[in-house]
């Protein structure tokens, strides 16, 4: 595991370095798929900045108003620098208002946007997979496998890496297809393969929520979700090209 | 199309080829009722210790056994640490006599250098000394200040690397204290 990087005097936690990366890097490739769609990348980059700061501003704001008490005491500490202080479903509100605002703003055809925005998806959740993994979190079922490895002092399956190569797979696909596919294709593919990842690899996860007689229930909804995305893929190729 | 011709057979695969990997790899009959690993991550029995206190009288987490513990892991050089010290001791005052134990872990630092700046910040809730950083380690604790949220049962519910504020700590608090 490697919960940090030392960089001299410097200690960086890899977790949160991770995500913060893979949302930058996520922005990069979602404005390249932006412009495989006609649309201006720029766009993409604004839509980042304006849900990162709805997002955090709404999310703290939030916690202020459900803790008031406690910050009424000491009101500086509603700028306090750590960032669990938040609500999250008033973050994700706000970002996800941010977005319909500025697809409002400037008439963004949601297909094509959404093709960029899976981009985005796909890069963060690979970054994800691989912080999870260099911090033993989401770990995998002990094994005797040659390719193991240890986490919490027991050898096991690198689930999480297993599931950050099965999603960069699914991004060199998204990618070399998606100039021949029709708006909107894009996003389907990414969530399809993202639950087919999911499927395939949540069965070596250990401690999983259990459905019924031992379900995985990670994998059912990914299964679930699998079939749902190619039912609308094949109802959609039914249906002939807007343009 | 081939696409048209493709998909139903792709569809028809992934129901059949979907529902028997779920079905193959089921999780053990019994892995549910099974009691998570002791490791220091959410919803897992917190690692247990026996170190030193600034008293020099042992203390072991599992003596704390059907109490909440606040397990916080500070130094006297780590300033977001400093920071937080007056709300763990108002939380220390407020909930102590209802059950909560705040625990300060120390990192290796001299007995008389601890007990000063207890007494400097009035702090009086226990505080055990890692002189050796063998509990961080377990606790894979590796920036300062970090803080474990552990409940009644000795399991941990939440953890939170950085200062806490007064609100995000009466939040967590709750989380194992309701």
């Amino acid at each position: 595991m490697l919960p940090t990087i030392s960089l001299g005097f410097l200690s960086l936690p890899t977790y949160p370095l991770l995500l913060l990366l893979g949302y930058f890097f996520g922005l990069w490739f979602a404005s390249k798929a932006a412009e495989r769609r006609g649309l201006n990348p720029d766009h993409i980059y604004n839509i980042g900045f304006y849900a990162v700061i709805a997002g955090g501003v709404a999310g703290r704001l939030g916690h202020v108003i459900r803790y008031f008490p406690a910050y009424r005491l000491d009101p500086l500490s509603a700028l306090s620098p750590n960032v669990t202080a938040m609500e999250p479903l008033a973050a994700l509100a706000a970002a996800l208002i941010a977005l319909f605002w500025y697809q409002r703003k400037y008439r963004m055809p949601w297909p094509a946007l959404l093709d960029a925005l899976a981009g985005l998806g796909l890069v963060f959740l690979a970054a994800r997979a691989l912080a999870e993994g260099l911090n033993g979190l989401a770990f995998g079922e002990p094994t005797m496998a040659p390719w193991a490895i240890y986490q919490w002092q027991v050898a096991r399956h690198p689930v999480q890496f297993y599931e950050c190569f099965g999603v960069l797979v699914v991004i060199l696909w998204f990618w070399s297809l998606l100039r021949r596919l029709r708006p909107g294709f894009g996003a389907l593919l990414a969530v399809g393969g993202y639950a087919g990842v999911r499927l395939i690899v949540d069965a070596f996860r250990a401690e999983p929520v259990v459905v019924g007689d031992g379900f995985r229930l990670s994998q059912v909804v990914a299964w679930i979700a699998l079939l749902v995305a190619l039912l609308a893929f094949y109802q959609a190729t039914r249906t002939p090209s807007a343009g | 199309m081939t696409a048209n011709r493709l998909l139903p057979a792709l569809i028809l695969a992934v129901l059949i080829l979907g529902a028997g990997w779920i079905w193959v790899s089921r999780a053990p009959s019994g892995a549910a009722a099974r009691p998570p690993e002791s490791i220091p991550l959410k919803g897992h029995p917190a690692p247990d210790f026996t170190l030193q206190t600034v008293d020099g009288a042992p203390l072991a987490l599992a003596d704390l056994r059907g109490k909440a513990v606040v397990l916080n892991f500070w130094a006297t050089w780590c300033p977001p640490c400093r920071g937080e010290m007056p709300e763990l001791q108002a939380a220390h005052e407020t909930y102590a006599p209802g059950g909560l134990v705040v625990l300060g872990v120390n990192q290796a630092e001299a007995r008389a250098v601890v007990q000063a700046y207890l007494d400097e910040l009035g702090l009086t809730f226990p505080v055990v000394l890692d002189a050796q950083y063998e509990v961080a380690e377990r606790y894979s604790v590796n920036s300062l200040p970090t803080t474990f949220f552990i409940d009644r049962e000795g399991v941990i519910r939440d953890m939170v690397v950085g200062q806490m504020n007064a609100a995000l700590l009466s939040e967590r608090i709750k989380t194992i204290f309701p």
